[in-house]
């Protein structure tokens, strides 16, 4: 079993809400290579946590993501909710191998959850970029961007979790149990 | 050996509908969100001031380098619309006669009539759903939510959140931005609305105004009633439809101001807006109020 440390959490969300704000939505190159540090760690969260944390956390760090953004209120919070509990029950059932194939997760993962917060917004009345090129590029960048750092960033998202009794945080562990 | 936890639905279903719930809220207005936002903007403004002057040396060489050819592009434009416009001015009283018979037709002030205040943008965040410009300016600069925002080539949005010494501006190109609006040249009216950051604005022409309407015909705001744009600010020209398209007049709208790059802008201070029973009566209202007695009487006596 697993507890979330939600000062840790809190304290992780704001910080990466705050430096998304600052640098990584001001620094985009040629407007479309744009790091999204929020989507990154919820990658990352998805990868770390059990379903049931990482939508959790995943929400937690959609709210701090909305409160210094103007679309809908809520919906960082709710698509990436989804994002770390679709890809958390996904990586329990069919991504359990390391080695190269950890950054093609990641890759895929994160250019996933990047699509899946921009049909969120189409869905509640925003009008991003979806199938234009520079969306497809920016697709591509997130996607090599997810692919060098989402394993970079498991650290930190397990840090957010405390173990608390005989069972591991790690997926891997929770469905072979402790090695 | 331990069971996998399983996938919680109901902790995801609860969430979920916390979200929509918040949603919700949040599009009816509610102040406690926006509180929230505007307090969360107001105290980590700093701390992002901070992390922007930290990494500044990193943000300023990246805008250098890649602006770098947008400048000189710039430059080169600048200079052939300096030609253009030389070659115009000849024209110009002509239309400012169109421009003054609009204004003597609808009988509203002009901008110049409005106080403004200058603002530099601080902030210019692309989100990947939105574009956020903050400005430096806010309430303590007497600057109020729904002010329009100019540059000296045209309109670029409204003031949206409003605090202490900063605010955002809504962008024309927002989906939630509709503005009214008239042509220039044949006092065709429509109504524009956002098409998203980076793209030309919709156009909606009123049927009377769709054969007076061509590619390249300038609007204006048309300052029309319950409309908080003055008259006759520069909206954009009108993007003649493809040869491909169906419909004859155009649709688009390409704005007049730049929003590629935007470094400052005017925020015009509006004259507070009277309460409802300070409202001055219509004619319309004035004749349904004294005659509605009179049908109450005609009936009393049928």
């Amino acid at each position: 079993m697993t507890e979330i440390r939600w000062g840790r959490v809190a304290a992780i969300a704001a910080t990466t809400a705050i430096i998304q704000a600052a640098i990584f939505d001001v620094v985009v190159p040629f407007n479309v290579i744009r790091l999204d540090l929020p989507v990154l760690l919820t990658v990352a969260v998805g990868f770390a946590a059990v379903p049931r944390d990482a939508a959790r956390i995943g929400f937690a760090i959609g709210l701090a993501t909305d409160l210094l953004q103007f679309s809908p209120f809520g919906l960082y919070a709710l698509m990436l909710m989804l994002a770390a509990w679709s890809l958390s029950a996904l990586h329990l059932r069919m991504f359990i191998s390391g080695g190269g194939l950890q950054t093609i997760q990641g890759a895929l993962a994160a250019a996933s959850t990047l699509f899946a917060v921009r049909v969120g917004g189409l869905a509640f009345g925003l009008r991003p970029p979806l199938f234009t090129s520079d969306a497809l590029w920016s697709m591509f960048a997130i996607a090599v961007a997810g692919g060098l750092l989402v394993h970079s960033l498991m650290p930190i998202a397990r840090r957010m979790l405390r173990e608390s009794g005989a069972r591991s945080s790690a997926p891997l562990e929770a469905v072979l149990g402790p090695r | 050996m331990p069971r996998p936890s399983l996938p919680s639905g109901r902790v995801v279903v609860l969430l979920a509908l916390s979200a929509l719930a918040l949603m919700t809220i949040d599009s009816r207005g509610f102040a406690l969100i926006d509180r929230a936002r505007v307090a969360a903007l107001s105290i980590s403004g700093p701390i992002r001031d901070g992390v922007g002057f930290i990494a500044s040396p990193v943000v300023d060489g990246y805008h250098g380098a890649v602006h770098y050819d947008q400048v000189v592009e710039e430059n080169a434009a600048l200079r052939a619309e300096v030609a253009d416009l030389e070659g115009r001015i000849d024209q110009l009283p002509d239309l400012q006669n169109e421009l003054d018979e609009v204004r003597a037709a609808t009988d509203i002030d002009f901008l110049d009539d409005y106080p403004t205040v200058t603002a530099r943008v601080i902030t210019d965040r692309r989100t990947g759903l939105e574009r956020i410009i903050e400005i430096n300016v806010g309430s303590n600069d007497g600057i109020e939510v729904g002010f329009p925002v100019v540059t000296g080539r045209g309109l670029v949005g409204t003031t949206d959140q409003v605090y202490g010494d900063r605010s955002t501006i809504r962008l024309v190109t927002d989906p939630s931005m509709f503005v009214g609006v008239r042509a220039l040249a044949s006092g065709a009216v429509g109504v524009i609305q956002g098409d998203g950051a980076g793209r030309n604005v919709s156009l909606d022409l009123a049927e009377a105004g769709l054969s007076d309407v061509a590619g390249g015909t300038r609007f204006v705001t048309s300052g029309s009633n319950g409309s908080r744009f003055p008259l006759g600010i520069p909206v954009g020209r009108a993007v003649a439809p493809g040869a491909d398209s169906n419909v004859e007049a155009p649709s688009q709208l390409e704005t007049s101001a730049q929003l590629d790059l935007i470094i400052y802008v005017s925020v015009v201070i509006l004259p507070p807006e009277p309460a409802d029973d300070e409202l001055p009566l219509t004619a319309a209202t004035e004749n349904q109020l004294t005659e509605e007695p009179l049908a109450e009487d005609g009936a009393t006596d049928g």
